[in-house]
């Protein structure tokens, strides 16, 4: 509900209204599909359905874990006024974040169907992949929107080090084009945020995550919310005093 | 006043026999300490101690300040009081809301709580301009722990009380000032509750209208059986409160009947 909100306050006297986050995505990838695609020396029909589910889950990723850090620091005059469960405020974020993306997922048939790149089974494992991936980012959320309102300095570092995690996750560039690098490799598969970005982006242009991929996000959502609840059981009630 | 009091005991004694919970609040060494995390907090220190209002200041352990906003308060509150709470600025009184309110949970003691509570400190929270009147009080209704259906069954009375007429349908950020205190004012008070808070008697609008709020909010505060007022106002503590909290430097100065606590913050 206050999700919607968000979304609706944002857009509410433009002319094309929510229209917008859809528009500015399209042009996001049409730009960098047409440079990096002209770099990469990759065919458009492979390069823009591998950009365009890239960068739509992606948005998903560090749209959860920015204003995640953020969920009680800016509802300070409601968590001040009303005693609801804090866990609402996570939920709005998360929420909010998943109508910001149905927006944008629109874009990807249109690309399927201009560039070619078909349907096929793996697109049955998406709602799945989604439901997994938002479950170990909303709990990344929870443990980032606690501590990042007792320390202040935590909402600046997230942003840098997603800013970074943008450019080590294979999310415009394509792993395989590196050729058989070990540190590529390494490096790559310890990134709890490429597991969970592949889970959400294979089935959209037809191939089938690994089962690493799986393990690792089944596995970072269970820690995620194990270490999530335990703060919240324990800090919870501190949160009005901290904000 | 003393009639109503007489009816609400008089439920009281019925409900206690049938062995239903009445509506209480009680606070058992209940202390808030307010953590200050500025990395400048050090160098106010000295600045601050010296202030004559507030709450008493410590340092703490990793050195940053805090602000020991109520001290082991023990205090009861029972079905039928009407308590004023009365003190200085920063002397504790918003704090003491918020502990009522379940906003802050105490530091260290307890407070316990029955009863459906509902708070009047700010009417117009969560109000957003973008939307319109009609929205809004959904969303606030919603924010006030209403269902969709309940909000659904009042929402015609609520908009007829407020005399917004057909701007209800037009966004709330066109509103004059005291059309959005309206809106804001017939939501908050639609819902009766157990316990209501209120931070000064509210008063919204102008002639009419200022009456036919005084005497809904009057109406509300009859159906409560607790209400906890803080207010600055004498004339409005004489006559509404049965029982009165003097607060000091986060502590409780005195407390006791209204007439005697009066004459002495008073004079």
């Amino acid at each position: 509900m206050l999700g919607w909100q968000d979304i609706r306050q944002s857009y509410r006297r433009s002319v094309f209204g929510q229209l917008w986050i859809t528009i500015g995505m399209a042009v996001t990838i049409s730009a960098i599909g047409i440079v990096f695609g002209t770099i990469f020396n990759t065919p458009l029909e492979v390069f823009l359905p591998y950009l365009a589910s890239g960068l739509i889950t992606w948005g998903l990723i560090a749209g959860i874990l920015n204003e995640g850090n953020q969920a009680f620091i800016v509802a300070e005059a409601m968590i001040k006024q009303l005693p609801l469960p804090k866990i609402v405020y996570v939920v709005r974020v998360v929420w909010r974040n998943i109508i910001v993306s149905a927006h944008n997922i629109v874009i990807m048939p249109v690309v399927i169907l201009l560039f070619g790149g078909g349907i096929t089974w793996a697109l049955l494992l998406w709602p799945l992949g989604v439901l997994l991936a938002v479950f170990a980012l909303s709990g990344m959320a929870m443990i980032f929107g606690i501590v990042a309102t007792r320390f202040r300095d935590l909402p600046q570092i997230i942003s840098a080090a997603l800013t970074v995690a943008f450019y080590i996750t294979p999310v415009i560039w394509i792993k395989e084009s590196l050729g058989d690098n070990e540190l590529v490799e390494t490096i790559v598969s310890l990134n709890p945020l490429y597991h969970i970005l592949q889970v959400m982006r294979l089935p959209l242009i037809s191939q089938y995550p690994s089962l690493e991929n799986w393990i690792w996000v089944v596995a970072l959502g269970i820690v995620l919310w194990t270490i999530g609840l335990l703060l919240f059981k324990k800090y919870e009630k501190r949160i009005a005093y901290w904000v | 006043m003393d009639n109503r009091t007489s009816v609400i005991q008089e439920v009281r004694k019925k409900n206690c026999v049938l062995g239903i919970d009445m509506a209480h609040i009680r606070l058992k060494n209940a202390s808030v300490v307010l953590p200050i995390y500025n990395s400048s907090a050090r160098s106010l220190t000295n600045t601050l101690v010296s202030a004559a209002t507030g709450g008493a200041l410590t340092a703490q352990r990793g050195g940053h300040l805090s602000i020991e906003a109520l001290k082991e308060l023990n205090l009861e509150i029972k079905s039928g009081d009407r308590v004023g709470i009365i003190g200085h600025n920063g002397a504790g009184k918003s704090t003491l809301l918020r502990l009522f309110t379940g906003v802050f949970e105490p530091s260290s003691g307890t407070v316990e709580r029955s009863g459906t509570i509902s708070s009047l400190v700010d009417i117009s929270l969560g109000i957003n301009p973008e939307n319109t009147g009609r929205e809004n009080i959904l969303l606030r209704g919603k924010l006030m722990g209403l269902s969709k259906k309940q909000i659904n069954q009042k929402i015609d009375e609520i908009i007829e009380f407020s005399e917004l007429g057909d701007y209800v349908n037009l966004p709330v950020r066109i509103y004059s000032s005291g059309m959005l205190l309206r809106l804001a004012f017939s939501v908050s008070t639609s819902m009766s509750a157990d316990i209501l808070i209120m931070d000064e008697w509210l008063s919204v609008g102008d002639g009419a209208f200022a009456d036919r709020a005084s005497k809904r909010l009057q109406d509300l505060v009859n159906q409560s059986e607790i209400l906890v007022i803080a207010s600055h106002n004498r004339e409005l503590i004489e006559q509404t409160c049965n029982k009165v909290v003097w607060m000091e430097h986060g502590v409780m100065k005195k407390v006791g009947p209204t007439k005697e606590i009066v004459q002495d913050y008073f004079g």
